[in-house]
């Protein structure tokens, strides 16, 4: 990459798939870690990934975010092959553990929001007007009117997970991804995060894929499955999801049957 | 008080505070990121790294300062090229500080041990040997790391909070990692010249650690911490005259004293806040008090 502004990518209108994973193996120190991944998320949905812990959900984001190479087939991100894709701030991401970053770090909300806009905004220029109405604007899509000048790590885990959607928001992606946002969140703040993405979905016109081991609220709030064990065992509508024979491939017998419950939301099968 | 400040009617010391606030504005600014990057022993490296330009300098007759920069920052991309490499970890540091002091050692020797210059150098500028041009010098380069500091600001501070997202947002992070390397070589080489080598942490590294105790933001997080870097330079320089002692020694204790006085102030904020939030809601305490485990 050149030391001086980005590419700017033109946004030609392009209406096949915004992800598309074809024939995909990923091996890693002679570890079979995923095996004949395919599927493809259209515009404008929401694909969940849910599945047991070591079940490559994370490796296969990986994969799609161009962080890891597959050991075979081909992964595109809006028509193009990943390892030529360019596009990078098309696509927000917001990693596993970002709720749990330094606590002390000193930055208030409204300065990790802007974080969003620095990838768009280029090298060696500053952010300007435009980027501050950006942000402002994903602090008030994500309710976080009010808590601006706070600092990051003195807000609740909810409201951790708002700021980083927020920052992603801001750089106005097409797609976003996202690693287990509901960990360690307490239930009314799932279910503000869902009620967000419906959102998101409605009024951005946003592609999502998020990771959760949460099967029973996820079916009840995506578009598009995908049960994931080292290989796809389900990829579709959520609704073959309640299927016995289906869960227990996914998740090997023994698996107790999630009758979801909103009071109790962290029923994990392992 | 009056009377204290006398003493910068001196041309000397004149010279000394210009050349120490030029240094405390970039270290307090670059000291911040160092730290919240966990790289505080950077700092630390570099300065041993230079000691083998210094002497390299004083051996060929160079002024020693440019060979110091040239070598701090060539040892900077050397600590970042090995770690790219992930040979060594953060061995890398050990080894390439190692490099420079052996270096340096070996040349001072050949060309006639230590004396007074290479002192200084260890422990500081005795404020009447600052000179016109060292000044001129100093603010140069502060013009320099001051202008790549703003323009990058932005992508140092994305690279220091999320590492990954920056990555992924098709940053050149490597070329950033590296350029903040180089930033900080020749911070570290300006510094060096007004607390010495040894004592480079003193306006580096506990500056920052005093303003991060704040709990400011990011932006208010960087102004205090260039004004108590300012600070320790200022006392430090007043006592050290009025008591005739090392420069780089007395700023480092005052800037380590103004550190232990935002710990204690810190500590009993904290304390009368928990103690606020029990007498109200009893249950709420142990959830807030994760977050006061910082700097032990």
């Amino acid at each position: 990459m050149s030391a001086t502004a980005r590419p700017q990518v033109p946004v030609v209108s392009y209406d096949g798939p915004v992800v598309a994973v074809r024939n995909v193996d990923l091996d890693r120190d002679g570890q079979e870690v995923l095996r004949d991944i395919n599927f493809v998320v259209e515009k404008g949905q929401i694909l969940g990934v849910v599945g047991p812990n070591g079940g490559g959900k994370t490796s296969l984001l990986r994969l799609v975010l161009g962080l890891e190479r597959p050991t075979r087939g081909e992964i595109e991100l809006f028509g193009q092959p990943v390892a030529r894709f360019r596009g990078w701030n098309r696509i927000g991401y917001i990693p596993q553990h970002a709720v749990g970053f330094d606590q002390n770090f000193p930055a208030s909300v409204r300065e990790i929001v802007l974080l969003g806009r620095v990838a768009r905004r280029g090298l060696l220029r500053w952010l300007g007007t435009e980027d501050r109405n950006a942000a402002r604007r994903a602090i008030e899509l994500c309710g976080l009117i009010g808590l601006e000048g706070r600092r990051v790590g003195a807000l609740s885990g909810g409201e951790k997970q708002r700021v980083f959607i927020a920052k992603a928001i801001a750089a106005e992606p097409d797609l976003l991804v996202m690693d287990e946002p509901t960990a360690g969140v307490d239930p009314e703040s799932e279910r503000r995060f869902y009620d967000l993405l419906g959102r998101l979905k409605d009024e951005l016109g946003l592609t999502v894929i998020f990771v959760s081991h949460d099967l029973g609220v996820v079916s009840a709030r995506v578009d598009r499955v995908a049960c994931l064990n080292r290989t796809l065992v389900y990829e579709g509508p959520p609704r073959a999801l309640r299927d016995e024979e289906l869960l227990r491939r996914l998740y090997g017998a023994g698996m107790v049957t999630i009758a979801h419950d909103q009071d109790q939301p962290h029923t994990h099968g392992h | 008080m009056a009377n204290l400040l006398d003493v910068f009617q001196y041309g000397f010391m004149q010279r000394a505070l210009i050349a120490g606030l030029l240094v405390a504005g970039i270290s307090g600014v670059l000291g911040v990121f160092v730290v919240l990057r966990r790289t505080a022993p950077l700092g630390d490296a570099l300065a041993h790294v230079s000691f083998g330009g210094l002497a390299l300098g004083l051996a060929v007759g160079i002024l020693p300062i440019y060979v110091a920069i040239a070598v701090a920052v060539f040892g900077g991309v050397a600590i970042r090229w090995l770690q790219e490499r992930r040979l060594y970890g953060e061995l890398s540091l050990t080894i390439v500080q190692a490099a420079g002091l052996g270096g340096g050692a070996v040349v001072v020797s050949l060309v006639g041990g230590l004396n007074v210059d290479i002192l200084s150098f260890l422990f500081g500028l005795s404020v009447l040997t600052v000179t016109w041009s060292d000044v001129v010098l100093i603010a140069g380069l502060f013009a320099v790391t001051g202008v790549a500091m703003s323009l990058l600001y932005k992508e140092f501070f994305l690279l220091t909070f999320d590492p990954e997202g920056a990555r992924v947002s098709g940053l050149p992070v490597r070329a950033l990692d590296t350029g903040f390397t180089i930033v900080t070589a020749v911070a570290v080489v300006l510094a060096m010249r007004v607390v010495g080598i040894l004592l480079i942490s003193s306006l580096l590294v506990v500056p920052a650690a005093t303003a991060l105790q704040l709990r400011l933001g990011l932006r208010g997080t960087l102004g205090a911490s260039i004004l108590m870097a300012m600070l320790a330079v200022v006392v430090g320089l007043v006592l050290s005259v009025l008591f005739d002692t090392a420069t780089g020694g007395m700023i480092t204790l005052v800037s380590i004293a103004s550190l232990l006085a935002a710990l204690a102030a810190a500590g009993i904020s904290r304390r009368a806040e928990s103690a606020l939030r029990a007498r109200g809601r009893e249950p709420e305490s142990s959830a807030r008090s994760v977050d006061t485990t910082r700097l032990e």
